[in-house]
């Protein structure tokens, strides 16, 4: 991380919405695959019925570089997915409002 | 009359225990013990994490009053829970943003508390002052003229009213926030001249109840062409000031701009 603020780039961290919400995360990894070198985190969030036929899932993806993720967001912004109903669902790809990665703490919880 | 049977969803005990927790339990003087409860939880387990998460995004479910308790809890999570706290943080900002995308009126109370805990996530630090004003300039930017915020609309007066409500006091503490505020307040001004005039005396009342408890000598503009006027000002004086410091002027194509 440190080494990401020397290059003043620290907006590494990159959501993709709008994903249909029956999608496994086996399939969109693979849809991902040819940018799987770009980044190194993944956190897939299924999609919830918190908002009635409204709901998405989406992926957080951290990438590696500035470029990398300037690859990434212009190829994939608007990609479509299709089920086999024909239901078409297009991706969006924006910087995550939350740039913060988790700091993994080491400890255990010792209560 | 036949009597309705009231059905109800029959939850896993441990489900009906973290929200018995977090909607009915917390309060003032069960702080502590509610964090200490949460904690021994068992995280290993996907399925109660997934089911905290889900809790705390839905957080219009917890008393109004209980929005900054809430937040102090996760902010006590983070310290050994980060990546769930991360992830709950996450949901909320992405709930606004759908919301804004939806713009469905029976959840205008819902967004509203939503709105109120971003800013005690805030005032615990867990989100940075740039999400904070990010968020508020989506709320005076994102859709506005088209159906999702049409003129005649004022919701997104009181989001930004709520957010000030709760986290607004401190952007009147140093010299960077301040100015932040001050801009933000001059982009606000011009969107409240986009609005149909004159403003409902309900969102006129709540503005002028947010200003107030800024305690922040913000003059509002008389008319939109003053409002605007505002705006080329700041705009123009930020731009000669990058110009003295001898950034390029014309930024590069962000990769939010690309989707437009």
């Amino acid at each position: 991380r440190h080494e990401r603020k020397r290059r003043g780039q620290t907006e590494l961290r990159v959501v993709v919405r709008h994903l249909p919400p029956l999608l496994p995360e086996e399939i969109l990894l693979r849809v991902l695959a040819p940018y799987r070198d770009d980044f190194e985190d993944f956190n897939f969030v299924v999609a919830e019925e918190i908002l009635p036929q409204f709901h998405f899932s989406r992926a957080y993806l951290n990438f590696k570089t500035h470029e990398g993720m300037m690859r990434f967001a212009q190829a994939f912004n608007g990609h479509l997915f299709r089920n086999k109903k024909g239901e078409e669902h297009r991706a969006i790809v924006e910087l995550a409002p939350l740039q913060r990665v988790p700091k993994m703490s080491r400890r255990r919880d010792k209560l | 009359p036949e009597n309705k049977k009231v059905t109800r969803k029959v939850r896993p005990p441990l489900h009906e225990f973290i929200r018995f927790l977090l909607y009915k339990y917390l309060a003032e003087d069960t702080l502590k013990d509610v964090l200490r409860k949460l904690r021994k939880c068992p995280w290993s387990d996907e399925v109660f994490v997934k089911y905290l998460e889900s809790c705390f995004v839905r957080i219009w479910k917890v008393k109004e009053a209980n929005l900054s308790l809430a937040a102090s809890l996760l902010a006590g999570l983070s310290l050994v829970h980060d990546d769930v706290v991360v992830r709950i943080v996450d949901g909320v900002l992405e709930d606004i943003r759908l919301n804004m995308e939806m713009n469905r009126a029976e959840f205008s109370q819902r967004r509203i508390s939503t709105a109120r805990f971003l800013g005690e996530l805030y005032n615990f630090e867990l989100v940075k002052t740039t999400v904070v004003f990010n968020t508020m300039y989506s709320f005076i930017r994102f859709g506005t003229g088209s159906q999702l915020d049409p003129p005649d609309n004022y919701f997104r007066i009181k989001l930004v009213c709520a957010v000030l409500d709760t986290c607004g006091e401190f952007f009147c503490k140093g010299k960077d926030n301040r100015k932040r505020l001050e801009a933000f307040l001059t982009y606000f001004q011009r969107y409240l001249w986009s609005k149909i005039q004159p403003l409902p005396v309900d969102t006129s009342i709540t503005l002028h109840d947010t200003l107030k408890q800024l305690k922040f000598d913000v003059e509002l503009v008389g008319s939109a062409e003053e409002a605007e006027q505002a705006v080329r000002d700041l705009e123009a004086a930020y731009e000669s000031q990058l110009r003295t410091v001898g950034i390029v002027a014309d930024a590069a194509p962000g990769i939010n701009d690309s989707m437009q």
